[in-house]
């Protein structure tokens, strides 16, 4: 094997560190996207055998965003394996406690059951918020790219910007906003 | 085969009883305990063996077509094609490789990949049949957004 | 078309301010099909210029080593020089009979591809390989049961196997340009 050859093998089948912004994301639909990086699905060489899949780092888990009333809605169950032991934890309180854990049990449960399931899941890094250790950072080398836009707050908005902002009407002088 | 021993050529004028078992005997020896050595439990691994061989056959087939499918779509992600334009594009531009071929060609031959790409890309703009871009989005509440204040 | 072909673009976006290509439901639109006036003259000399580099690293043998996508009993296979590879089925030719592929559906080099539609030009590339060996698959047990119902069928199959070594992939002909005749160059005498 020439070295040309080689260093085309090594980075072939090198692992590559992706960063992905998790706010104002659907962790469930992130988890679709981020679980293709993590088991190497986006990649022509993948193969179930092939441990081709990929790092990939999440940062501002704590700042998700779940679709419609998910928030008080969804129920995470466990089970401590004693009689009575079963609990029913609902998002929020889920969130509150860790706010890497709906992302992570997202991801989770939307790759198959197998042996391999719990490897690929340690190639998953959550941070709650932007800051990760830099020695994780270095490695980084793509973003992945958001499933939706993130919304900008009226406040963000420079004045200037609030200003020039078409409007459909005046309101008269004596209309009462209430 | 009979004639190798003794003990063979005695039981070869016997009853058919030793044969009939020696033949799932031997293709159960490599299971774990006693599917190896007692006969009824034997025979039962045996035939779920062998059903699961047949039904394998099929399996496999299926389990490589769907391999090839996701390895095409990720070639074609790579270059921004849609999978379904992308077959689609080809066979309106009379390219009759099927799957397993182009997934052959995204694994082994990514420059070549990438110029059928870039053929069903033309294609699919001068036939119109590329997806709608830009993901509609809704408002989505976030935690805290629904506060008073 | 008097000389010049139109392209028509399926994004508005392109020659239209972005908000107002937004704005316009698509169908019902006043805004002109947007189209591209590309120079005939200007695209053929373009794909000229394609096709002569291509006989040029022909011409001078530096296309490296060519793989092709041949069709071979209803399938179809990724080959390179010295490959071997089986086609399954009853298939007549016998052991030691040499065989030119004609079905091409494309092939490789080092710096280009020729994709066929859905052949490559008749007589351009000659695939030419040799039957090695015929032979039989493992046997293959069909086997179906069903349970307290006192169905039990069993099978034995051994599918035909022909195993055909690669010996040549070459480049004979020039690219768009065959040749006044046709179907002589691809035998193999």
């Amino acid at each position: 094997m020439s070295a040309l050859k080689r260093v085309q093998q090594w980075a072939t089948f090198a692992r590559i560190w992706h960063v992905y912004d998790a706010a104002w994301q659907n962790p469930f639909h992130s988890a679709k996207l981020l679980k293709k990086y993590l088991m190497g699905l986006h990649k022509p060489i993948y193969h179930p055998l092939n441990d081709c899949g990929d790092h990939v780092i999440v940062i501002n888990t704590g700042d998700i965003a779940l679709p419609e009333d998910e928030w008080k809605k969804r129920a995470y169950f466990h089970h401590t394996g004693y009689p009575g032991g079963a609990s029913w934890t609902v998002a929020w309180e889920l969130h509150d406690k860790d706010p890497t854990m709906i992302l992570k049990k997202a991801v989770y449960s939307s790759m198959d059951g197998n042996l391999q399931r719990r490897y690929t899941m340690e190639r998953l890094h959550l941070f709650p918020d932007g800051k990760v250790p830099a020695d994780l950072m270095k490695n980084v080398s793509n973003q992945i790219q958001q499933i939706r836009p993130v919304p900008k707050r009226l406040d963000h908005y420079s004045e200037q910007e609030r200003k020039e902002f078409p409007k459909l009407i005046d309101y008269p002088k004596d209309y009462i906003l209430r | 085969m009979v004639f190798t021993s003794v003990a063979n050529f005695v039981r070869s004028r016997g009853p058919d009883e030793f044969w009939r078992k020696r033949k799932i005997f031997k293709m159960a020896a490599h299971y774990i305990g006693r599917s190896r050595n007692c006969y009824s439990l034997a025979i039962r691994s045996v035939h779920r063996a062998l059903v699961f061989a047949t039904k394998g056959r099929a399996l496999k087939k299926q389990d490589l077509a769907n391999l090839w499918v996701t390895r095409i779509t990720a070639g074609c992600e790579q270059h921004d094609v849609n999978y379904h334009v992308f077959r689609e594009s080809l066979s309106r531009s009379n390219i009759m490789l099927n799957r397993k071929s182009l997934a052959d060609l995204a694994c082994w031959e990514p420059f070549t990949f990438k110029a059928l790409t870039d053929i069903a890309q033309k294609r699919a703009l001068e036939e119109g049949i590329a997806p709608p871009k830009g993901n509609k989005v809704l408002f989505v509440p976030k935690r805290g957004s629904q506060k008073k204040t | 078309m008097a000389g010049a072909l139109r392209k028509i673009f399926a994004t508005f976006a392109r020659s239209y301010p972005k908000p107002v290509a937004q704005l316009l439901p698509r169908l019902y639109s006043n805004v002109p099909t947007p189209y591209e006036i590309v120079d005939a003259q200007e695209e053929r000399k373009t794909y000229q210029d394609v096709i002569d580099k291509v006989n040029r690293q022909v011409a001078q043998a530096k296309q490296g080593r060519l793989f092709a996508v041949v069709h071979i009993q209803g399938k179809q296979v990724k080959v390179t020089e010295g490959d071997v590879f089986v086609v399954e089925g009853y298939w007549p030719p016998g052991a030691g009979d040499r065989i030119s592929l004609d079905k091409v559906l494309l092939v490789g080099g080092r710096d280009f591809t020729l994709v066929g539609r859905p052949l490559v030009q008749r007589g351009l590339v000659q695939v030419e390989a040799t039957v090695i060996e015929e032979t039989l698959s493992h046997t293959k047990t069909h086997f179906k049961k069903k349970r307290r119902k006192q169905y039990m069928r069993i099978n034995f199959m051994r599918v035909p196997q022909t195993m055909l070594r690669v010996n040549r992939i070459e480049i004979v002909g020039e690219v768009n340009h065959p040749s006044d005749v046709t179907g002589l160059e691809t035998r193999v005498f």
